[in-house]
């Protein structure tokens, strides 16, 4: 039954009472084609065995056999939900190892789509999430109803709405629409309301809290010795942002704050991502109020060709640190092309949370760790 | 038992259920959001309104810059000069509407169009499309979406060189300016009779034309018919500013998106009307092409020098 | 007048005293409950579909979305084209299932389902028998479909269902307590089992969700249990998708998945029907509105949809409890009140006693 997954299944006979649950790669709330081994004892788990791969594109080797600009598109495919940081943070790699400038309106324009972006991916989290708990859909659809707003504005700053391909190195692809500044005053002017409304969905809820409250608790201790960042660490009392820790762009210049929180439970990420949505929301706010005008893009050679060397650079994606290494051997394509991806590295602690739990809250468990599959096999 | 937080969301969801207009989904086939001109969507090749010939002048180009290799051209030398484009296919199955090809082309020969609908029965067949299929008129809206979708590029080869401004004064005319810059952009906009398409046909068609026709406008000269080498004939169009002010043919696109919605309005001859709804382009092109002859306008777009 | 508010029941009492004339009487009766057992079984399935349909245009109104509104007028007809749809569908039954039980599992639960509408009266007079232990009867019926989930989830050959069927168990036989304990509140109230007779008691005195505290809070309870028992959100852990993907069903498709699918509804609507008459003064006109010559039956059913909306609010509202919090919650909490509240019954019931002796 396990063969080609690699895992060996040994009877034992003192074991007769436990059974082997294999949830995925086809199931409802693995989030894609994520597999999970799960050693029942009743309706309590006693071991569990993640399986990835199943989504496997080798996005590491394509990027090798793509010029640097093509390699962009590969970028989007990764964390399809928020494409615009994956650019960004290669972006950011390739400039490192061309020695690139990026000019200031370019900068601001990164920021505002990069936090929109970070809004959407957490609309996705939060909603997901809720139906991984049970609710039929409600909070799911109310959260991609402002996703889809989203999504417009990225039509028309990039003129599509999933892979954008928009922010390059040097600077972004096209320049913002004037109605794209409207459109986003607009909506991030009426998105705490609409937080709010998901909030009274869940927050508050006592059949949401007893569902997520002390479930799947990461100690701070266990959350660094397996490196998560993102929203899961910040939940766990670890106030570790890249955007604070190592501001690259210009984070350093708007007034926001880390959320952090201390239950290091379920319920504790996704009061996480709603804070942090509501930071994106003010970011964006001051980002807009005094986006400058000028170039969108530096001054680039026709063709990228790096001098010889490496460079690694990361910023703080909605699933946590995002990493792209590059390895230049001076020609047009990278030599090497690898993804420290934060779904990846966060999903690795999952088999050690959820342990002692019952089924129903390796589900919610996982649904907090919000991970998407595109991301996790690459 | 259940305490507030219950009732809260309850609270919610009866308020949606009692609300009236929240439904936010759209019937899909019979309504349909309207896509902005730079969507990407199906790469086209743009034929020129007067001649008819494809402006692609079998570079390669697009073929280099594609990520996954759907372009597929061949030519050969041509007895007078360059090169002559036998074929051009792309096959759709593949296609990721990256737009890298849009911004490869040195000659502003492609541009994305907002086609998305390719459902077929066939992978191997129905979705390779030839240059023939492919062929989309060099109309200003069109000029403009490409331009905009092109927006990284500084200085363009070709035409846009001989038409005598960069198309970066073009993109920083119509793209950079946040609605209040709008009218003190009119300085450092090119020369009035620029026949230079703006990249400002907008999805918001009265900011837009607003916006396009502002700085475009000579400065204060009302009345004054402006004309640069090679450049459109100017006609007074009525929705641009309601006072005869001739404006460039760059501002129409934008002017005629604004008339469409505000239901009827721009009379250029190359604004786009109610009637052309449901052509196709190559349909839309010929009526273009009419008009334009009717109008006494020469030369209807830009053409390759 | 009453033939008007009873037009059903008028028009049984003719077809009775018609055949009486022609036939024996035991045929006669026979006869008679034959025609009242196909008519609710005709009408049972037609009330599902009405419950399917309003549940997904509900639910899209209040998830701001239309729902399905292609198969004619404004969508009416898409219970219709499910039906079609699902009939069509290739039967398949598991290589290694249990034929027999993973066959029967179906017609036992939808079987159950049905024969609780057996003593169900939609007025005066109007139900196919009206039992002088109605309750009881419905009761049992109620517990009869647990059966049915083990069986398909022992029998379809399938972890998920067979951890659904599991769950079924326990959370029925949790739920069936609290029920029974809600549902004896209106019984001592109104001194009968008889589902007619507590209609009518309700008729002397006031409908019983309106007994202050004892009233409402059986009411709760029944409701809560309910809900639990027609596997229902936010006790929807039988086939909760999210985690068993579709619990005791998820091998079954086509007709028999149908069935399923009917007996839920059909379940949905048979504590909709209890509700209405243990509490909410079945087939009575509410609020001094019997000058209005509207017949029983309607208003027995207006009652019914109110619940049934209640019940599809909360699906759109409320997430899913989990295993060991339903039982908590069944056996630590709904259990001790729903026993107080029959003692509390039990008291002023012997004080009222008191004062009129």
């Amino acid at each position: 039954m396990f063969e080609g997954a690699g895992i060996e299944i040994v009877e034992n006979p003192e074991l007769a009472d436990e059974m082997t649950l294999n949830m995925g790669p086809q199931h409802p709330s693995t989030h894609g084609v994520f597999r999970l081994i799960l050693q029942l004892e009743g309706e309590t788990v006693v071991g569990v065995r993640p399986v990835m791969g199943y989504l496997h594109r080798s996005t590491e080797k394509l990027g090798e056999a793509r010029t640097y600009v093509q390699a962009v598109t590969l970028t989007d495919r990764m964390d399809y939900l928020a494409p615009m940081t994956n650019n960004w943070a290669y972006a950011l790699a390739v400039e490192k190892l061309a020695g690139l400038e990026v000019p200031e309106r370019a900068e601001y324009i990164r920021v505002i789509v990069s936090e929109l972006g970070r809004i959407a991916s957490h609309q996705v989290a939060i909603g997901t999430f809720g139906a991984d708990a049970g609710t039929w859909f409600t909070p799911l659809v109310y959260a991609f109803r402002e996703r889809e707003e989203i999504l417009d504005l990225f039509m028309l700053c990039a003129g599509v709405r999933m892979n954008p391909s928009y922010i390059r190195f040097g600077g972004v692809a096209r320049d913002l629409q004037p109605e794209f500044v409207e459109h986003a005053r607009r909506f991030i002017d009426k998105m705490p309301r609409k937080i709010d409304e998901y909030e009274s969905l869940l927050t508050n809820n006592e059949i949401f809290q007893g569902r997520t409250k002390g479930i799947g608790l990461l100690p701070p201790e266990l959350a660094k010795a397996y490196s998560v960042t993102g929203p899961i660490a910040r939940a766990s009392g670890i106030p570790y942002d890249v955007r604070r820790a190592e501001p690259y762009g210009i984070y350093d210049r708007f007034d926001w704050e880390v959320p952090v929180r201390f239950g290091g439970d379920a319920y504790d990420r996704y009061m996480v991502r709603i804070a942090e949505m509501r930071e994106s929301v003010e970011i964006v706010r001051q980002v807009l109020a005094d986006l400058p005008e000028g170039d969108i893009r530096g001054k680039m050679p026709k063709i990228v060709r790096p001098p010889k060397g490496e460079a690694y650079a990361r910023l703080e994606g909605p699933k946590g640190e995002l990493g792209f290494y590059l390895i230049s051997d001076g020609s047009t394509s990278p030599y090497r092309f690898k993804v420290r991806a934060p779904s990846f590295i966060n999903l690795n602690v999952l088999g050690e949370l959820t342990i002692g739990h019952k089924v129903a809250d390796a589900v919610v468990i996982l649904g907090s760790f919000d991970i998407v599959m595109g991301e996790v096999d690459r | 038992m259940f305490g507030l937080g219950v009732a809260q969301g309850m609270f919610t969801t009866l308020k949606h259920f009692f609300s009236l207009n929240n439904v936010v989904t759209v019937q899909y086939p019979e309504q349909r959001i309207e896509l902005p001109p730079w969507t990407r969507g199906r790469p086209r090749l743009i034929y020129d309104l007067d001649s008819g010939d494809l402006r692609c002048t079998a570079c390669g180009a697009c073929a280099l810059a594609c990520p996954v290799d759907v372009i597929k051209i061949e030519q050969h030398p041509s007895p007078v000069k360059g090169k002559v484009l036998d074929r051009f296919d792309l096959d759709m199955g593949g296609c990721i509407e990256c737009a890298l090809c849009v911004e490869a082309c040195p000659f502003r020969a492609i541009v994305m169009a907002p086609d998305f609908e390719f459902g077929t029965y066939d992978r191997e067949q129905s979705l390779v499309f030839n240059m023939h299929e492919l062929r989309i008129a060099g109309t200003p809206e069109v000029d403009s979406a490409m331009e905009y979708i092109q927006g990284v590029k500084r200085g363009l080869a070709g035409q846009a060189k001989a038409g005598g401004a960069a198309a970066g004064g073009a993109r920083a005319g119509a793209g950079a300016a946040p609605p209040a810059a709008g009218a003190t952009r009119a300085g450092a906009a090119p020369a009035p009779g620029d026949r230079q398409p703006v990249g400002a046909t907008a999805g918001d068609p009265a900011k837009a034309a607003g916006a396009a026709s502002g700085p475009r406008r000579p400065g204060g000269a009302t009345g004054a018919t402006t004309k640069a080498p090679g450049a459109v004939d100017e006609v007074a169009d009525a929705s641009g500013g309601g006072d005869g002010t001739p404006e460039p043919a760059a501002a129409r696109p934008a002017a005629s998106t604004a008339s469409a919605a505000a239901g009827g309005g721009g009379s250029g001859p190359l604004a786009r009307t109610d009637d052309m709804a449901g052509l196709s382009a190559a349909d839309r092109a010929k009526i273009y092409k009419e008009r334009a002859a009717a109008a006494g306008l020469g030369k209807a777009a830009p053409k390759e020098g | 007048m009453d033939v008007l508010r009873n037009p059903i029941g008028a028009l049984g009492g003719l077809l009775h005293g018609f055949l009486l004339q022609i036939l024996p009487t035991w045929l006669a009766d026979v006869i008679l409950s034959l025609l009242a057992v196909s008519i609710v079984v005709a009408i049972v399935p037609l009330l599902v579909m009405t419950a399917v349909f309003l549940e997904r245009r509900i639910l899209a109104k209040m998830q701001d979305r239309i729902g399905p509104n292609r198969v004619g007028p404004f969508g009416l007809l898409q219970p219709i084209a499910d039906v079609v749809k699902l009939l069509a569908k290739e039967d398949i039954i598991p290589a290694r299932a249990d034929r027999v039980l993973f066959i029967t599992a179906p017609i036992l639960v939808v079987g159950a389902s049905l024969m609780i509408w057996a003593t169900i009266p939609w007025g005066a007079g109007l139900a196919p028998t009206d039992l002088n232990v109605g309750v009881l009867y419905v009761i049992a019926m109620g517990g009869l479909p647990v059966l049915g989930f083990i069986m398909a989830g022992w029998g379809s050959y399938n972890k998920y269902a067979l951890l659904g069927g599991m769950r079924s168990a326990a959370q029925l036989m949790s739920y069936e307590i609290p029920a029974i304990l809600g549902a004896l509140v209106p019984v001592m109230l109104a001194g009968s089992m008889q589902l007619s007779e507590i209609v009518l008691a309700q008729q002397n005195s006031v409908w019983f969700i309106f007994f202050p505290i004892i009233g409402q809070l059986a009411f709760a309870l029944f409701i809560v249990a309910g809900l639990a028992e027609s596997n229902r959100t936010p006790f929807d852990l039988i086939e909760a998708e999210s985690e068993l993907v579709a619990g005791f069903h998820t091998e079954y498709s086509g007709m028999r998945f149908a069935l399923f699918f009917l007996a839920e509804y059909a379940n949905m609507f048979a504590i909709s029907g209890m509700a209405t008459i243990l509490f909410l003064g079945g087939w009575a006109a509410p609020f001094g509105l019997d000058f209005l010559t509207i017949p029983h039956f309607i208003w027995f059913l207006v009652k019914m949809y109110v619940m049934i909306f209640v019940f599809i609010w909360i699906r759109a509202t409320l997430p899913r409890l989990r295993y060991d919090q339903l039982m908590h919650f069944a056996w630590k909490r709904m259990l001790p009140i729903a026993l107080i509240n029959v003692a509390a019954t039990g008291i002023v019931l012997g004080i009222a006693r008191g004062l009129v002796r």
